[in-house]
């Protein structure tokens, strides 16, 4: 049976990223960190989504494992062998050590498996899907508004600060040069924050009238395809994942 | 509670969610202790079964440090949902993406600050601890699922920052800079020592391009990873919680009186 992934259910990539955390973050050596690497990128290539996955990588753990590395690289402590030295002052000692890159190069692979693992969780599920497959697990309504809002806030953010900044031009204020622009932006931040402040209790009234709060089954619009295999796939993988858990706290 | 029908939908009374806290369930309160212990337990075993170890031969504390801490601030969330009022559920989305922003900016600068509490704080100081312990924890979700998943691990720390934060509120920290400043750089001490395990054994000190800095000259000096990475985060945390406080209080001058008291039953 063909399966392609447009039929793959948002509930299905939460489960199958979510479970891939833990193995992410065990104890592994080198070797089988690249290549869970590998595997965990060609499940992101399959979803469609590694241009995303490119951005998440240069944006959030990309920066942060080759930092990682670099520190290890270079100053890790009680390394062997040692291909180069520089001290600065007595106290201070830099050496670039094969156990240092080698350490280093282990968290930074530890680094990226663990945002690829959140990116097959993630990326390949919209904010509506999202939604939807919290829903479905029962979690409660006012955690699903705030996740999925919260998401999708700084969108709204950016509006907000865009509505900010024409006041701010309508009104004359120069924004000429880098520094006008600099002190207008410091400026514009306690004008956002009132804004944002202002307008709570009439989202709060929205949030009300819409029956936030309201008890029984939610109704979407759109449903999500899914089938016995990928039912009991969830199950297995997820199954795998708490004993991945299980056996990363005992070992 | 009395409700009102308006063209036959049923509508709470506006102010069963808009401006009261509802009452804690014991189960509530129970989630709340359980996710704060499991967080501490967590700390205590990182520090009590790796002291001293070799961090290269120490490769199993990630998982269960990471586990430990998201599922804790997970209770917390947990705990604490029913208790906020719609207004400030309205608000908290709002606040998270100013820290995702603000912490993403100054994240890739190479100043060896974070600056990604400073709504968590705001709205700790406006709404209240439980308010503030929300913000800060979905501030770090949400990051995570948007833009950057390094922040999850610490949603725990950050929880814990908007909590202080509005616990601060409530001594009256926020009346003089001088006694915002004291409160953020006490809260940042607290949160370095909760943050340290997290950046080191799961990200080797390398959350961002100052902070790495840091952590490399402490280990150059002979320190282990998880003494560099603690003495930078206690170092980096107070003075950055003393620079977010102390903003804090400069915007809590700013904002008018009359939106400040549509929190005073909330706090």
């Amino acid at each position: 049976m063909r399966i392609d992934r447009f039929s793959i259910n948002p509930k299905t990539w939460l489960v199958l990223g979510l479970s891939a955390v833990p193995l992410a973050l065990i104890s592994l050596d080198i070797g089988a960190r690249a290549v869970l690497l590998l595997l965990l990128i060609c499940v992101v290539a399959w979803s469609g989504k590694l241009h995303a996955y490119g951005r998440y990588v240069l944006l959030g753990v990309g920066p942060v494992a080759v930092t990682a590395f670099c520190i290890q690289a270079v100053s890790f402590v009680g390394a062997q062998t040692i291909y180069a030295q520089w001290t600065p002052t007595s106290f201070l000692n830099f050496r670039l050590s094969k156990e240092g890159i080698l350490y280093g190069a282990t968290l930074g692979l530890q680094i990226l498996n663990f945002g690829t693992a959140c990116a097959i969780a993630f990326l390949p599920v919209s904010a509506g899907e999202l939604r939807w497959a919290l829903t479905d697990w029962k979690l409660p309504s006012r955690l699903i508004y705030l996740l999925v809002t919260s998401m999708n806030a700084p969108v709204l953010l950016s509006r907000y600060v865009g509505l900010v900044r024409e006041s701010q031009v309508r009104r004359g204020l120069d924004d000429s040069t880098v520094f006008s622009r600099s002190k207008l932006a410091l400026t514009s931040i306690g004008t956002l924050i009132n804004l944002i402040l202002l307008e709570h209790e009439d989202r709060a009234q929205s949030l009300e009238q819409r029956g936030l709060d309201r008890p029984g089954e939610r109704v979407f619009l759109r449903t999500y395809p899914d089938t016995q295999l990928q039912r009991v796939l969830r199950w297995i993988v997820g199954a795998c994942g708490i004993c991945t858990c299980i056996w990363g706290i005992l070992a | 509670m009395a409700s009102r029908t308006t063209s036959g939908q049923r509508l709470a009374s506006s102010e069963a969610g808009l401006g009261n806290h509802s009452t804690t369930s014991v189960k509530d309160r129970v989630l709340t202790i359980i996710g704060a212990l499991l967080m501490v337990i967590t700390y205590g075993w990182t520090l009590l079964s790796h002291q001293g170890q070799q961090e290269a031969t120490s490769g199993n504390i990630a998982m269960p440090l990471v586990l430990g801490y998201f599922i804790g601030a997970l209770l917390i969330i947990l705990g604490n949902i029913k208790r906020i009022p719609l207004s400030i559920i309205a608000l908290i989305p709002f606040a998270a993406a100013i820290n995702i922003v603000l912490g993403q900016i100054v994240g890739i600068s190479p100043i060896p600050l974070y600056l990604d509490t400073i709504a968590t704080v705001l709205i700790g100081y406006l709404a209240g601890p439980a308010a503030g312990a929300m913000t800060g924890a979905l501030t770090n979700i949400a990051w995570g699922l948007t833009i950057n998943p390094t922040t999850i691990p610490f949603a725990g720390g950050a929880a814990l920052i908007g909590l202080l934060a509005g616990y601060a509120a409530r001594a009256g920290f926020f009346q003089r800079w001088w006694k915002a400043l004291i409160a953020g750089a006490f809260v940042g001490v607290i949160a370095g020592f909760v943050g340290a395990p997290v950046a080191a054994y799961v990200y080797g000190g390398g959350m961002g391009v100052g902070t790495g800095s840091i952590v490399a000259t402490l280990q150059a000096t002979g320190q282990s990873l998880f003494a560099a990475t603690t003495l930078q985060s206690v170092l980096s945390d107070t003075i950055d919680k003393a620079a977010v406080f102390l903003i804090v209080w400069v915007l809590g001058r700013g904002i008018p009186q009359r939106v400040k008291d549509r929190f005073s039953t909330t706090r």
